[in-house]
């Protein structure tokens, strides 16, 4: 079995090996934030481009100057109303991206569009199905976290000091925030065993992925871990680096995109590679030989999926 | 040396308490009261007796008394109170099946025995609510002569009601104001705006507050000893008792209210800024953050000192109501305010220092200057939100930072909140000068609060600083411990400025139209040199076709003299019905910038120049003197585009929706 360290600098490896892929998927997010951008870019070139109060707001954000702008400028101007549709058009896209990537991942296959989008196409009803099934879970963690809302208020109602209801609060979040946590990476699984093991029963596959998770709890814990620390390193450094200047020229908003644009890349490619981090380890789990180097496991794993996807056509 | 004096005392008044604040009153002294009460923590309730000295400062014979019973406005579903306030203030809501309250005059007489508890009724004379029982009137058998002095033993007993506006208690914390039967004022005719000898007395409202006349208060309050309390004016005696119960005794002069607090849960921070003692109340957990208060505190005594005038009581109570009491908070008695905060509030949320300096400086308008809050509110509101204000931005404020909320770049300040609640909560649905209680549909906060803020800072901007300070400082000087009305204040502003400033007043204080002022259009049109068509010259009546023109044209181009010349014309228009003289500036091409002024009185202005230079910008009220204005954003304009605002927050927003669609895509 590989360590959680190596799997995951061989997932920050592999990852480069399709970063054309990571930047289409940046590129598509993009264009999705800037198509929600637009209305508000408008909104914000009516009200100040010709204003000699723009040099007011690019100091200091004002309070009266955004609400009327809002307000009286923006009447009928609807900044939300498309948020919701392109989410949803967005998440599609997402899924059928995840697809293909999760088999990229797990063939080591050589990167090719045609066989890329073929393979997005083939599990995308499947990544789909999980991703609903997913919700089952994520409302049961909803429920559990009313619960422990109701219990905390029962429990505070009458407390003389706001410190044990905010306690309380606090560690409802971080409850519900780790039950979210357990069922993304319970899914994430679930999608390398519904590739792997070619499951055509979405709940055999959770159920499997489950059985997984327990037997390699730590581990799998270790991953996300890993890939959580990365993040706020990573965000870390952009805050440093954003807070040195004001954008308030031309050339310091300019660089303000590009840091922020860096680091929407950089995450995005972080969150391919922790897919590939997860599936490395899978995959080095699937035989329990001590001392065996992981590209023979990865051979191994590639055979008997492509022995087992034949068994099961016929 | 003054210091030494003053301090020493303070020193004596502390070691040997006397009953004698300052070596002569400094109010008339009309409605003087002692009261014992006692709390019974079980119950919920207080038992006392009062003794009224009252005295008839007025030229009539008064036939009657009237009186404030304040708790009967929690007593049922039914009073005026309950019904406008539908049972909800402040974010607070009332426990109607175990948490009402009410006030029962057991017996009233003179002291010389002559009783009236008999003649007590209830009366209501603002709405005719016969379930209305906040206003009691006492028939006289024989009249109070002018001038003459009277002694009334009131007994009394009251349930105190579940806190949620304003008095009460929750669990072991108590707030008792407006808990005693409290005489209203009698204005005599010429009075403030009474045109015959009348009783004002109000019932108790949602909206509005209190009206009283000054006096001295001595209170003894017995309760149980496991309780810190904290009382208007400052603290006589404490002695236990063997039931185990505690009497404190409280002593204040020249004040017109008298609020108290218990809580076993107090910590006690005290400081001092020259002459007041200053005590917090602060709730244990809370106790690290008291010196944000009193820093507040110190901040407003300071900066009132130097712009009203002093604050003479040597004592200043602040108040943390429990947490589950927030109904207490944010309130304000003679030398007695409630401020309220939450543990873990970080610093760059100002809300415990501008709820400190805004019900402080409400011990000077309201409290000093006692105008009345019924009938005239932004007298004390907007007076007090506009101090607030200037000492939020002198001491937490400046270009770099927020006066409200400074944290994490996000920078707002609580006058920007203030204005967008006038501006957006319709602004024109009433005149400032409107009773409280008619404020029919809506307007009260935003109004007397919001505009009349506005109102004072755009006099302000109007005066400058100078000016606006002999204005305020003449206003508190001249009304101190008296009922000002608007036309007094008024009045101080024309005196004291030699100016008639009646017209502004009446179209902002009187008239409800909004201010507005709007940067139309800005032309620039090359001055042709010649034009085509028949001109008379020396030579006879020749004519200048496009040929002809071009030739001159070009002579002149040629001459290293020439100036192209350009008709500029900036059109200024008046949006708003309020008429405000105008400062416009104007920048030019070559550099140049011209300040105009404009009386603002037509529905428009055209500013005309012919210059060999563009009007290339133009902006109205440039050094932002004029609050009022309901759209500011559209005072300038500018030829030249400037893209960087769109920029900067365009590419924040992307960066935003880039973040979203990341969190929902983890998730997948």
């Amino acid at each position: 079995m590989i360590s959680i360290f190596s799997a995951y600098l061989i997932g920050i490896k592999e990852t480069f090996r399709i970063k054309k892929l990571v930047f289409l998927l940046f590129l598509i997010q993009f264009f999705f934030a800037y198509f929600l951008t637009k209305p508000f870019s408008a909104l914000l070139t009516k009200t100040f481009s010709n204003s000699p109060f723009a040099e007011e707001i690019l100091t200091r954000f004002n309070y009266v100057y955004f609400n009327i702008m809002f307000s009286e400028i923006g009447k009928g101007v609807s900044l939300f109303g498309q948020l919701i549709p392109i989410l949803i058009l967005y998440i599609l896209i997402t899924i059928f991206c995840t697809a293909g990537v999760y088999w990229l991942f797990f063939t080591k296959s050589e990167f090719g569009w045609t066989d890329f989008f073929k393979n997005c196409i083939n599990y995308f009803t499947k990544f789909l199905k999980l991703y609903t099934a997913s919700f089952l879970f994520y409302a049961s963690c909803f429920i559990v976290l009313l619960l422990l809302l109701r219990i905390k208020s029962s429990l505070t109602a009458n407390a003389i000091s706001e410190v044990g209801p905010i306690i309380l609060t606090l560690i409802n979040i971080s409850i519900f925030a780790i039950l979210i946590s357990l069922v993304i990476m319970l899914f994430d699984y679930a999608k390398v065993i519904l590739i792997s093991e070619n499951y055509t029963s979405l709940f055999s596959a959770i159920r499997e992925a489950y059985k997984f998770f327990i037997m390699n709890f730590i581990k799998t814990i270790g991953i996300y871990l890993l890939y959580v620390l990365t993040g706020i390193t990573l965000f870390v450094i952009f805050k440093i680096a954003a807070g040195f200047f004001e954008t308030d020229t031309l050339v310091k908003i300019s660089l303000f995109i590009i840091l922020s644009q860096v680091f929407v890349f950089i995450r995005q490619y972080l969150r391919l590679a922790l897919f590939d981090s997860v599936i490395v380890y899978y995959q080095s789990t699937l035989t329990a030989m001590p001392g065996m180097l992981n590209k023979e496991m990865l051979e191994m794993a590639v055979l008997n999926y492509e022995k087992r996807a034949g068994e099961k056509s016929e | 040396m003054q210091r030494f004096i003053a301090i020493f005392i303070l020193f004596t008044f502390y070691i040997f308490p006397q009953k004698q604040m300052f070596e002569k009153p400094l109010s008339p002294r009309i409605a003087n009261y002692t009261i014992d009460v006692k709390l019974d923590d079980e119950k919920k309730m207080i038992f006392a007796k009062e003794l009224l000295t009252w005295k008839n400062d007025s030229n009539d014979k008064i036939f009657e008394l009237q009186f404030h019973l304040y708790l009967n406005g929690f007593k049922n579903e039914s009073t005026t109170f309950m019904k406008e306030s539908t049972g909800s203030f402040r974010r607070s809501n009332a426990d109607i099946e175990s948490g009402l309250g009410w006030i029962n005059i057991l017996r009233m007489n003179f002291k010389d025995g002559n009783e009236l508890t008999d003649r007590i009724e209830f009366i209501q004379p603002d709405d005719n609510n016969e379930f209305d029982q906040t206003v009691a009137r006492v028939a006289l058998s024989t009249p109070i002569n002018p001038q003459e002095i009277v002694e009334i033993e009131i007994e009394f007993e009251a349930q105190l009601p579940k806190v949620f506006a304003r008095t009460g208690y929750h669990q072991d914390f108590y707030l008792i104001g407006q808990w005693f039967p409290k005489i209203g004022v009698y204005e005599e005719k010429g009075e403030r705006y009474a045109t015959e000898g009348q009783w004002n007395c109000h019932q108790f409202h949602y909206n509005g507050e209190f009206y009283a006349d000054y006096g001295v208060y001595d209170v003894k309050i017995t309760l149980p000893d496991k309780y810190i309390i904290g009382a208007t004016g400052v603290k006589l005696s404490e002695e236990k008792n063997e039931d185990g119960t505690k009497t404190v005794k409280f002593y204040c002069e020249d004040v017109h209210d008298f609020a108290w607090t218990a809580d076993p849960n107090y910590v006690v921070v005290e400081d001092q800024w020259k002459h007041v003692n200053i005590k917090y109340l602060i709730q244990s957990q809370r106790a690290y953050a008291a010196q944000r208060h009193i820093q507040a505190a110190k901040n407003t005594l300071e900066y009132c000192e130097e712009w009203y005038g002093e604050y003479p009581y040597p004592t200043l109570t602040i108040v943390d109501p429990r947490y589950g009491g927030g109904g207490a908070g944010g309130m304000e008695y003679p030398t007695f305010i409630t401020a309220g905060m939450f543990w873990m509030t970080p610093e760059g949320i100002k809300y415990a220092e501008s709820v400190t300096v805004h019900e402080l400086i409400h011990n000077y308008w309201y409290g000093m200057v006692g105008s009345n809050e019924f009938e005239e509110a932004w007298l004390d509101e907007g007076f007090t939100t506009y101090s607030e204000n200037q000492v939020m931005q002198k001491y937490y404020g400046g270009k770099k930072s927020g006066t409200l909320i400074d944290l994490w770049k996000i920078k707002v300040d609580e006058d920007q909140l203030r204005k967008m609640s006038y501006i957006r909560r319709n602004p024109r649905i009433e005149d400032l000068f409107t009773n409280s209680w008619e404020f029919y549909a809506g307007g009260y906060g935003n109004l007397v609060y919001g505009k009349a803020s506005l109102v004072l800072r755009t006099l302000h901007g109007f005066l400058g600083d100078d000016k606006m300070k002999s204005v305020m400082r003449a206003y508190f000087d001249r009304h101190k411990f008296k009922h000002p009305s608007s036309r007094d204040f008024i009045n101080t502003v024309n005196e004291v400025t030699g100016e008639n400033m009646d017209w502004y007043f009446d179209q902002v204080v009187y008239g409800n139209g909004v201010l507005d002022y709007k940067l139309y259009r800005i032309t620039n049109e090359p001055i042709e040199i010649a034009n085509q068509g028949y001109f008379d010259t020396d030579s006879g009546t020749i004519y200048f076709g496009l040929n002809e023109l071009d030739d001159v044209k070009r002579k002149a181009r040629e001459d290293s003299t020439y100036e192209v010349q350009y008709n500029s014309k900036i059109i200024v228009t008046r949006e708003g019905e309020v008429q405000f003289p105008v400062e416009v500036l104007i920048k030019f091409s070559n550099g140049e910038e011209l300040l105009e002024n404009w009386d603002g009185k037509e529905r428009y202005k055209i500013f005309e120049y012919n210059k060999p230079a563009r009007a290339i910008s133009s902006i109205i009220d440039p050094y932002k003197k004029i609050a009022l204005d309901i759209s500011p954003l559209n005072n300038g304009l500018t030829l030249k585009s400037d893209a960087r605002a769109t920029y900067k927050y365009g590419s924040l927003w992307l960066f935003i929706m880039q973040n979203v669609f990341h969190l929902f895509a983890s998730l997948i």
